[in-house]
């Protein structure tokens, strides 16, 4: 062993005088380390709840085949939450959004959703409760039934919860029959649909009037998690790419967002609080002296209402996702495109967010380093004419008092410049295209969840090299003023090629989080869409989830992050993970965290550099 | 022990020679970043420069010289440009002139062919169309532009491994004219690619030599040699491919792999856990190990043991997971065809005329990252319930297999026995029978034909006519820029994640007077997300292998001969024999192959046969106490 160390040590001292890229020898001796640092066990418990296409839902007789149980559909997307603690111990009603868009003789065609009860259990596991439902269905898992009540759903992405109430978005515009029919994969009726002629109910101002049936898709629709049937088409609130939405406490007023680009910000305000068939519809026009341009309750002016809007001058944003009230303001995610341009079409009459011009002048005083020059107009035209790369999108802020809007944190770290405080992150705290986001609150303390669909992986996005994608979960402390892509924290990682979706706290112990359209060759069950909780947000109080202390040595110090399961270097540097008995399995380069969710429990080291090794012993 | 401190030695004398050798200029690592960012500048300022002698409306002929320009430009940066930002390259830059669809967008959002393959066809056509080309140019040069500000860093272990996926590249796709549709300047590209490797593996030289000088000498004498090969063999049609392989490309591609295991530079497994299928620690393109099949599939490896291949044939034999207990998956794959079943088109549920498309060989189909004629399967799991349910096939579904299942004693065992000890009895689930069958299917692997082993250098010997048809498969006749080397199929290299398909104008049958396109609109049809006119009529691109067993051809099995095949493609496919296909994707001119030329490249793709140990049956199948009408049941099913 002895020989070993001597010529270790020759290696690392021929390296610090070359000032080299430091090559970590492949096997180190383990028996002089003393300082050792200790990854505990996570303070967050995982438990998988629903898998797609293994679990099997609960049907009603549709299309003249008789119900019964047939495997779930995939693409876990939205969650809604409704707490119902009717019976001891029950939690409440979990609703999933199914964005898979398939043809189904016994869930339907299109889309769809499954809702399911849960309780929680000793160890706070939690369990899918068995339940009977009026209509007579008994199971676990029921599939949502919208062919016999409102017509078929699709590409069921987003939604809102309001008040015991559940909408999911029919994202993804569809234009025509044949598409819709998909060569006969796809919905297979293509018939005329009528307003009116389905159970429970039409749509009071809209009854007997007809719709092409691709022209019944794409609206928020309300559904009853609690009896599995959709209850009504929000044909006032419009037709159009609606990713997501919010309804505001006052019970009247929803803003909807849509997944387009470019996509439009809209609002409804109810004219009595809790009822959403009577109101007022508009679309945000920023540049406008009341901000909001009023739409007509008009049917064939509604089926095209992003067109409409557009041609009136609309604001352009770059792709709507969801969005989530905190401290009465909206927070929207605005998803970004790998290229995009404003300068044809309709698109010519609308107007330019300003959340796009702020992500602009952002980007451009990282290239440049000084401000934009110009005007806000000036910045505005760049963007419509497509010199804005806006491959990272940002989560945008929305005032409801004011009606402005603007860039909360932009994606990134952007690479351009070497000086930026984040980069020494990347890529543990790089927020690449948010898509999903909600708020969950910890002891009091109020974070932002803020959802990762990465576009692609190109200009970084993914570290260089590496094709497939990995989602991220990121907590963002609402706290801090002017927050960084630094302030960041890392609470969840899906697996490869998924997106992760969903994020929604039930109670003070749990959120649940949705894995949706993962590579299929992902190991089992991480090859299917789930439904997965992470309990345990109400644990330790000495110290945060996030945070352990920290060890010092010579010349770095570590301090683990349980609940990111990463351990945090004092500085960015190369380093080097061994097994126990010396052998080399990782090594990271220009890094400040190491993550060791991968890594199974046992004794590792973490070489330096300078070649210090310091023991760590993952729980 | 002794290994370990044999390696520690070597490489802490090269890096101690390294230092001693240049203690106060700059690391390699960073000379080639350096570099790389100068090769990203003069691409950049080619691009410029091409798009301001378009704005100009200058002559075709000093366009096309500047288009060649850009493409040495590129060409120097491609390898570890490329290594090191795939998806853009694909998307941006260099991918094939084809429409696409936008990734991860709402709806289907379609982009034009762009980058330099479609500057190629718009460049090098009979005249220059400045209002296409200068819009390409111009989102090229927007990208560069952007792309410049983004930094990259490169470590010794990047420039190691991008080398050697460089190689696997420019055999498959740069030697072949996969990405110079046109102007068919793939040789001279060739020798910039190797020209850039060469210029920065030289920085390695001194330390490589300490480590091993007979292996450094074998690298760099094979790659000038490589370089001084390929410019006195210019032409495209008569370049030796096999020779330019066996004696160039491989063993560098060993060579480099040799010292970076020998230096202890860190590999790309010590980086991340989330690998394409490629797998680097292998010496030769053609070895079986060089694509890792469990990369396709999401079977656990723990789970994936010989009993559990076992019990998935057992499955694959037994017609009792279809609904009238006669039809088995081995009754459209017959392992004495390789798992095809010599049918046009297979028979369907009770001989009710037939299903809608010819059945494919099995045989290494787990290399795809999608699965049927249409891609509409996103995994070889997921494939096996279409045919269940499908009326035509097996007309029952996933529940009623499972009752039948688990209703026999002798299943239930075997399962147990492959699954969860602690679950006994409850084992028989839908994932677990997807994955026994998926364990078999996948286990049907083969490379190791006669060409293989040649090319291995395992057997001397190869028939010269076997030697010509290659070179013109991967040369002259077109065929290896979809069916790429060394799968032979559609799965792209060098990272193979991807599965391609193409329109190639197949006829309905292409023995009648009247000759009318097929009317399957394949992969247009096959799903809600792949709904374009460029996808109408797109069918996945086969493996060769093993054809000489898979006749007959094509996605309806309209051609039943591989001459008729070869002749078909010979005259531009669809378009070529005169029929409206607006979107083929195959090139409509002739091939101008000659009739002893078409000989050669059947006998190549007839040296891919190998089916070696993959053909057994079960001996018997599981018994049904409670049904004894189903014991009786023939092995593989009545038809």
């Amino acid at each position: 062993m002895k020989k070993l160390l001597l010529l270790s040590t020759i290696g690392v001292c021929a390296f610090a005088q070359a000032d080299a890229q430091i090559p970590f020898p492949v096997h180190i001796a383990t028996d002089w380390t003393t300082q050792t640092v200790l990854m505990p066990k996570s303070p967050l418990m995982y438990q998988n709840i629903f898998i797609g296409g293994l679990d099997t839902v609960q049907t009603t007789n549709t299309y003249g085949f008789a119900g019964g149980g047939v495997p779930a559909k995939q693409w876990h997307d939205y969650i809604a939450f409704v707490k119902d603690s009717a019976a001891v111990g029950d939690l409440g009603w979990v609703v999933v959004n199914h964005e898979m868009t398939t043809k189904n003789d016994y869930v339907g065609d299109g889309g769809g959703m499954t809702t399911f009860k849960l309780k929680r259990t000793a160890g706070d596991k939690l369990e899918v409760v068995k339940q009977t439902l009026p209509d007579g269905r008994t199971g676990k898992f029921f599939n949502v039934d919208f062919v016999n009540t409102v017509g078929e759903t699709g590409m069921n992405c987003g939604g809102i919860t309001k008040n015991g109430r559940v909408w999911t978005a029919e994202e993804w515009m569809q234009s025509s029959n044949s598409a819709i029919y998909a060569g006969g994969t796809g919905f297979r009726d293509t018939t005329d649909f009528v307003i009116g002629t389905t159970t429970p109910a039409g749509f009071p101002a809209f009854n007997g009037k007809t719709l092409k049936r691709y022209q019944n898709l794409n609206w928020l629709v309300e559904v009853n998690p609690k009896t599995a049937k959709a209850v009504r088409k929000q044909y006032n609130w419009g037709r159009a790419g609606w990713e997501g939405g919010v309804i505001m406490d006052d019970n009247k007023t929803v803003y909807m967002f849509e997944d387009g680009s470019p996509g439009i910000l809209g609002k409804f305000v109810a004219s009595t609080p809790g009822d959403f068939t009577v109101g007022q519809m508009y679309v945000y026009k920023h540049d406008a002296l009341t901000k909001w341009l009023a739409i007509e309750n008009n049917l064939d002016t509604l089926v095209n209402l992003n067109t409409v809007a557009i041609r009136r001058g609309a604001t352009m944003f770059n792709r709507l996702e969801w969005g989530a009230v905190s401290g009465g303001k909206i927070y929207i995610c605005e998803t970004g495109r790998d290229a995009f341009a404003y300068n044809s079409g309709i698109a010519l009459k609308g107007v330019i967010s300003p959340s796009l011009v702020d992500g602009y002048k952002i980007r451009y005083k990282i290239v440049n380093g000084v401000d934009f020059p110009g005007t806000d107009a000036a910045a505005a035209d760049s963007v419509r004419n497509g010199r804005f790369f806006d491959y990272y999108g940002r989560v945008i802020e929305f005032d409801p008092a004011t009606d402005a809007v603007r860039s909360y944190i932009e994606g990134g770290p952007y690479t351009a410049t070497a000086t930026s405080k984040d980069l020494p992150y990347y890529p543990s705290k790089h927020l690449s295209n948010p898509d999903g986001i909600d708020f969950l609150t910890v002891k009091g303390k109020t974070y932002m969840m803020i959802e990762e669909d990465l576009n692609g992986s190109s200009y970084n996005r993914m570290p260089n090299g590496f094709t497939q994608t990995v989602c991220e979960l990121y907590l963002l402390d609402m706290s801090i003023a002017n927050p960084t892509i630094s302030d960041l924290q890392r609470l969840s990682a899906c697996a490869p090629g998924a997106e992760i979706t969903g994020a929604v706290q039930i109670d003070n112990k749990t959120i649940l989080v949705n894995s949706q359209h993962p590579n299929s060759s992902n190991i089992a069950p991480y090859n299917n869409s789930l439904t997965y909780a992470i309990s345990g947000f109400d644990g330790s109080d000495k110290l945060s989830i996030f945070e352990q202390a920290e060890v010092k040595t010579n010349a770095f110090s570590v301090y683990p992050n349980p609940a990111a399961r990463e351990l945090h270097l004092s500085k960015v540097m190369d380093v080097a993970i061994y097994s126990v008995t010396g052998a080399r399995i990782k090594v990271l380069r220009n890094t400040q965290t190491v993550d060791v969710t991968d890594m199974a429990s046992g004794t590792y080291f973490i070489r330096s550099a300078e070649g210090e090794t310091v023991k760590f012993i993952v729980e | 022990m002794k290994k370990i401190f044999v390696l520690l030695v070597l490489a802490t004398s090269f890096f101690i020679a390294n230092s001693a050798f240049s203690p106060s200029e700059k690391q390699n690592f960073t000379i080639i970043t350096e570099r790389q960012e100068s090769r990203l500048r003069e691409f950049t300022t080619q691009v410029s420069q091409l798009k301001s002698l378009l704005e100009h409306n200058n002559g075709q002929k000093d366009i096309q010289l500047q288009f060649l320009k850009v493409r040495t430009a590129f060409k120097r940066w491609e390898y570890l440009g490329e290594f090191l930002d795939p998806v853009l390259v694909k998307d941006k830059i260099n991918g094939a002139p084809l429409f696409r669809l936008e990734r991860n967008t709402f709806g289907l959002n379609i982009t034009r062919p762009n980058g330099l393959q479609a500057l190629d066809e718009l460049l090098f056509a009979d005249s220059i169309n400045t209002n296409e080309a200068l819009p390409v140019v111009s989102e090229l040069s927007d990208v560069l532009n952007e792309l410049i500000k983004v930094r990259y860093p490169i470590y010794d272990r990047i420039v190691l491994e991008a080398a050697r996926t460089e190689l696997i590249r420019l055999f498959s796709l740069g030697l072949t004219g996969f990405d110079v549709p046109a102007s068919g300047r793939s040789v001279a590209d060739a020798v910039v690619v190797l020209q850039s490797i060469q210029e920065d593996l030289k920085l390695y030289q001194v330390g490589f030599a300490s480590i091993n000088s007979p292996h450094a000498d074998v690298l760099y004498s094979r790659l000038f040699g490589s370089i001084q090969y390929l410019q006195g063999h210019q032409n495209f049609d008569s370049l030796n491919r096999l020779y330019v392989l066996k004696e160039f490309i491989n063993p560098i591609f060993k060579e480099i792999n040799y010292f970076h295991q020998a230096s202890g530079i860190e590999t790309i497994n010590e980086v991340s856990a989330f690998l394409p299928p490629l797998n680097l620690n292998v010496d030769n393109i053609f070895s079986p190990a060089l694509i890792d099949d469990s990369k396709y599939i999401g079977l656990p490896k723990k789970l994936n043991t010989p009993q559990l291949v076992s019990l998935g044939r057992t499955l694959f034999f037994d017609p009792v997971l279809s609904s009238n207990n006669q039809r088995s998956c081995a009754g459209c794959h017959d392992p004495s065809k390789a798992f095809s079943d010599g049918n046009i088109k297979s028979i369907a549920m009770n001989y009710e005329g037939t299903v809608d498309r010819n059945a494919p060989t099995l045989i290494n189909c787990v290399y795809s990252e999608k699965f049927f004629h249409d891609l509409r399967a996103e995994a070889l799991e997921d494939q096996i319930e279409h045919v269940v349910v499908s009326r035509k096939e097996f007309n029952t579904s996933v529940f009623e297999i499972l009752s039948k299942l688990q209703s026999s004693k002798e299943y239930q065992d075997l399962f147990d026995n492959c699954f969860d000890k602690d679950n006994k009895g409850n084992n028989i689930s839908n994932q677990n029978v997807s994955f026994a069958i998926a364990a078999y299917v996948s286990s049907l692997k083969s490379m190791n034909s006669p060409f293989d082993r040649y090319v291995r250098g395992e057997s001397k010997s190869l028939d010269p006519s076997v030697e010509r048809g290659f070179n013109l498969f991967m040369g002259k006749a077109a065929c290896g820029t979809c069916h790429y080397a060394p799968l032979f199929n559609g799965t792209v290299p060098p990272r193979f994640e991807e599965s391609e398909s193409e329109v190639l104008g197949v006829p309905e049958n292409p023995y009648t007077a009247i000759v009318s396109l097929d009317k399957d609109l394949g992969r247009g049809v096959a799903k809600l997300k792949d709904q374009t006119s460029f996808y109408m009529n797109s069918f996945k691109t086969p493996t060769i292998r093993n054809i000489a067993l898979t006749g007959p051809y094509m996605h309806n099995g309209s051609y039943r001969t591989l001459e008729d095949v070869m002749d078909f493609y010979n005259h531009g496919g669809g378009r070529g024999i005169g029929l409206d296909v607006p979107t083929q994707t195959l090139s409509s001119d002739s091939l101008h192959l000659s009739p002893s030329e078409i000989k050669d490249i059947i006998n190549f793709m007839q040296s891919l046969t190998d089916t070696t140990g993959l053909c057994s049956k079960p001996s018997s199948l599981p018994r049904f106490a409670q049904h004894p009408e189903w014991n009786k049941r023939k092995i593989g099913g009545a038809y």
